[in-house]
Order: C-alpha cells, then structure tokens, then sequence
C-alpha cells in the first residue's frame, strides 16, 4: 500500500478547483473523466459541469481527501461526483464540504460510488453549514460481491436548508455495508434527511441515523428506510433525534465550562468521525 | 474558619418534590468533612445542589460560600469559585476525548493524569475504577478550595480506594482544599480520617460527630433507623 500525505486530492474553493493526484489514484475535474473515458458515461446521467472523479487503482495507506469550499457571496456550486475503487483495493476517503462563513451558498452534490468486487471503502464525510446557505447531496453507493463499506456522515447545519438523500445498494452477495449519518440542527436551521440500504440475497447492512436539535426553529426529519429483497439479506437500523442531553450538559458546566461551550463540545463530539 | 462553607435551613424540590428539607450544614476552611446516609436520604442531591445542578430548585435557605450566597450562580461560575463536584456516575461522552476535554477546562499544570485514559472517550466504556479516576483527574486540573467526592470508592477493591485516597492527600487535603466525601463505607475514612463526620436522612442532617468511628460503630449496631434522633454517637468501650 503507498503512503501520501493528508493534503486535498481534490480541492475546490467556489468555484475553482485543484487537483493533486499520487500514483494509484486517477483524480480528474469530471467534466476530464466525462471526455477521457466513455464508460464513466454509464454513471453520469450527463456531461457534468462540475465535481471530481476518484479511479483508486492500488490500495492506499493515508486516507484520500477532497475538500470542497464556499466563502464569496452567491456561490452556486453543482457537483457531479464519480468514485470508483477497484476490485480487492482498501481505500479510504475523507471528504469536507463548508462554507467559511454567512454567504448564502448553494452547494449541490450527486454521488456516485463504486465498489468493487473483494473492496473496502471507508467513507468519511463531513458538512458544515451556515445561515442562509442551501446544501442537497444525493450520493448512491453500489457494493459488488463481498464489497465493504463502513460510512460515517456528519453533517452541521448552523441555520442552512439541507437536503439529502443515501441510497446504499447491496447488489451481489456477501455485500455488506455499516452507515452511519449523524446531523445537528442549530440556530434555526433544517435537515430532510433520507437514508435506504438496499439488500439482496446473503447481504448485510446497517443504518443507523442521529440527529440533535438545538434552537427553537431548527427542524430534522429523518427517514431511514430498509428496502430487503430477499430471505436471505439482513438489514438493520436504528434512529435517534432529540435535544442535547441535559445531563452532559451539566456535567461540562461543573467542570468550568459555560453553557455555549459546554454545547460547542458536545455537537462537536457528537460529529466526530 | 468557620463559615466557609455554611448552609442554613435549605429546601429543596425537584420536579416539585421535597428533596432537601431544612438542612443545615457546615464545612471549614480545608476541612475533611464526611456525610454518611442512607440510600435516598439526600446524600448526592446535596452534592449536586452545592455544585450548581440547576434541575434542583432551592425553595428556601442559603448556600453561603465565604460568606457569599452563591445558591443563585450557575454551575460554571461555582467552579470558578472553587467548588467541583466528582460525579457518582458520570455520563459518557462519545467522541470527546479525554486530553482535549482536560485541556479545555484545564487551570491548573499539576494535574493528576492516568495516561491510558487521555486517548479514551469521557468515561465510554470505563471500568467503575477507571470512572472514579477520571473523576479525580479532572478535578485535580481545577484550581479548587472545596471538593465534592460522590461515593468516589463505591465499587473500589481495596487498592484501589488506597490509590483514590492517595490521589486525595496529594493533589486537595495537602494543598489546603477542603472535601467533602459521601461514602457508605469506613475504608476510605480510615485513610483520610475526616475532621467531622455526618449523618443524612430524609434530607436533614440528623447527627454530627468529630469521630468517624464512633459513627461507624453507631451505624454498625442500630443502623440509619436509630439514627433519626442522634444526638450522641456510640463512644470506643
């Protein structure tokens, strides 16, 4: 496995974008991808104008990041995102998008990601956004025979409008796929979050969504869904959305802590990846 | 000094039931002051009630700390003051680790810290003995005149309770900070013998004796039950 450093694979502040690409690893602007390989035309319903594509050829030892920014006013960022790791490859992918402060963004993701036959992603994603702000992601992951894939998405809303949506698809057997999608509403902000694992013959999945609340107009639904197809998949899900804890709260404030902070701490550690 | 600590005809309810009941009670200037009671007879509610928890609503009385009622400051501004509370059975805090959480709060450089617990999430998965500890370790960052130790040696192998009263003596009883230990048991009184020794029931102190053992021994032969009038505890025959 090769080693590399943690800096962005691929980088976009508004609507400029940086690619640092490693042996191992093709990463492309998908508007390239789009035009140097035909077959990326299965994926991508049509020429994107915006996103990166990840093709993990070899197995990686740091973990691949991409990070996608907003700090100018009215940014309207269209993302059309191809990841696509290899048959018997371990990978794993850090991937941040924010905005830097109040700039009314609109930033809208769609995802695809494929994992091939014999592969392990670990897919770690992590979203921050302000008042007024606009975030929809619709990423859709497809998992050939005995693929893996450990997900954990945070997503912290500080008075944005999100929408988002995961389908996770256990195609072949042996699939079998651990999400985890975490979201925090504050300051008025709101979530439609909506999560399904699919499942077919001699698959697992587990879904498991959470979500705290703060702040009197801050909203969250969240929709986990199993869809089973089969007697012989195993699915499972649990779903938690509520205030933060009264009693953490407390704790912190007894260790010296005041009630902001104590709850920057808690939502903090609540997203951690 | 007297008055350090002094409370004066507290009342207390939570979720509109009496919890605390006219009690008076009092703690000097680095004092060791132990509080024996029953199981719901107010021992952790009056921890909690000097600490700040703002779930319990103080009907009537004082909470006079060098002689200053602090029963209206919120929690953080106590600690401040110098009043910390080591929990019975603090919560867990997924994700949050135990060095930054000691850095955030952190006043103080001579801390107490048990290195295979700072890479650890606050109390996530920690044994009762490695809860107590974490308890002390944070306390022990805090720049404090009164500890509150709430049943810091339930569950302890003897050991254990030796390696907590250590940590005690070290970092509070030989820097001049008071405590006050609620405990069930005399194991860990024999260890930092306290000045003064409570009894609480049914929300009231009842009972005080300068020795620990006379207590014990009163406890021991008639129980909690005989102890509702203490007014004299069982003397060394």
């Amino acid at each position: 496995m090769k080693n590399v450093k943690n800096v962005p694979n691929f980088y976009q502040r508004n609507n400029k974008a940086e690619i640092n690409s490693f042996n191992g690893i093709i990463v492309l602007p998908s508007v390239v991808a789009w035009e140097n390989y035909e077959w990326t035309h299965n994926y991508f319903v049509k020429k994107p104008e915006q996103g990166f594509f990840l093709w993990v050829k070899e197995s990686i030892f740091s973990q691949i990041n991409t990070l996608v920014e907003i700090d100018s006013k009215n940014v309207f960022q269209k993302m059309n995102n191809l990841i696509v790791i290899e048959k018997g490859i371990k990978a794993k992918l850090f991937s941040t998008c924010k905005s830097l402060k109040e700039v009314k963004g609109k930033h809208f993701a769609k995802a695809k990601i494929i994992i091939k036959k014999n592969s392990f992603l670990e897919f770690l994603q992590y979203s921050s956004w302000q008042k007024g702000d606009e975030f929809k992601s619709e990423y859709e992951f497809f998992l050939e025979e005995k693929a893996y894939l450990k997900a954990n998405i945070s997503n912290k809303n500080k008075g944005a409008k999100i929408v988002t949506k995961e389908n996770v698809y256990l195609g072949k057997r042996k699939a079998s796929a651990d999400v985890r999608i975490k979201m925090v509403a504050e300051k008025g902000g709101t979530f439609f979050s909506e999560s399904y694992i699919h499942g077919e013959s001699n698959t697992k999945g587990h879904l498991e969504c959470s979500g705290l609340i703060s702040g009197k107009d801050s909203k969250i639904t969240s929709i986990p869904g199993l869809m089973c197809n089969s007697d012989k998949a195993e699915l499972t899900h649990e779903a938690f959305v509520g205030k933060i804890s009264e009693e953490k709260l407390m704790y912190l404030r007894m260790r010296g802590l005041s009630l902001r902070k104590a709850e920057e701490i808690i939502i903090n550690s609540f997203l951690s990846l | 000094m007297k008055n350090f600590l002094q409370i004066k005809n507290l009342e207390v309810e939570l979720e509109g039931k009496k919890v605390l009941n006219g009690l008076d009670f009092e703690i000097g200037k680095g004092e060791i002051v132990a509080l024996l009671g029953p199981n719901g007879s107010g021992k952790s509610t009056l921890a909690k009630v000097i600490a700040g928890d703002l779930k319990f609503k103080i009907k009537a009385g004082d909470i006079l700390f060098n002689k200053k009622d602090i029963s209206r400051l919120p929690p953080e501004k106590r600690v401040k003051k110098g009043i910390a509370l080591a929990f019975q059975d603090p919560p867990e805090i997924q994700g949050l680790k135990m060095d930054f959480f000691l850095n955030s709060m952190s006043q103080l450089d001579d801390c107490f810290k048990e290195e295979k617990l700072l890479k650890r999430d606050v109390n996530k998965g920690f044994s009762g003995g490695e809860k107590k500890i974490s308890e002390l370790m944070q306390l022990t960052c805090l720049d404090l005149k009164l500890v509150i130790l709430d049943e810091i040696d339930s569950g302890l192998d003897i050991k254990r309770v030796e390696q907590v009263a250590k940590i005690i003596n070290r970092y509070f009883i030989q820097k001049g900070v008071a405590v006050l230990i609620i405990t069930h048991h005399g194991d860990i009184l024999d260890l930092l013998k306290p000045n003064k020794t409570n009894i609480i029931i049914n929300g009231r102190i009842v009972g005080k004796d300068e020795d620990y053992k006379n207590v014990l021994r009163t406890i021991k032969k008639y129980g909690y039950e005989k102890c509702k009038k203490c007014t004299k505890f069982l003397s060394e025959e």
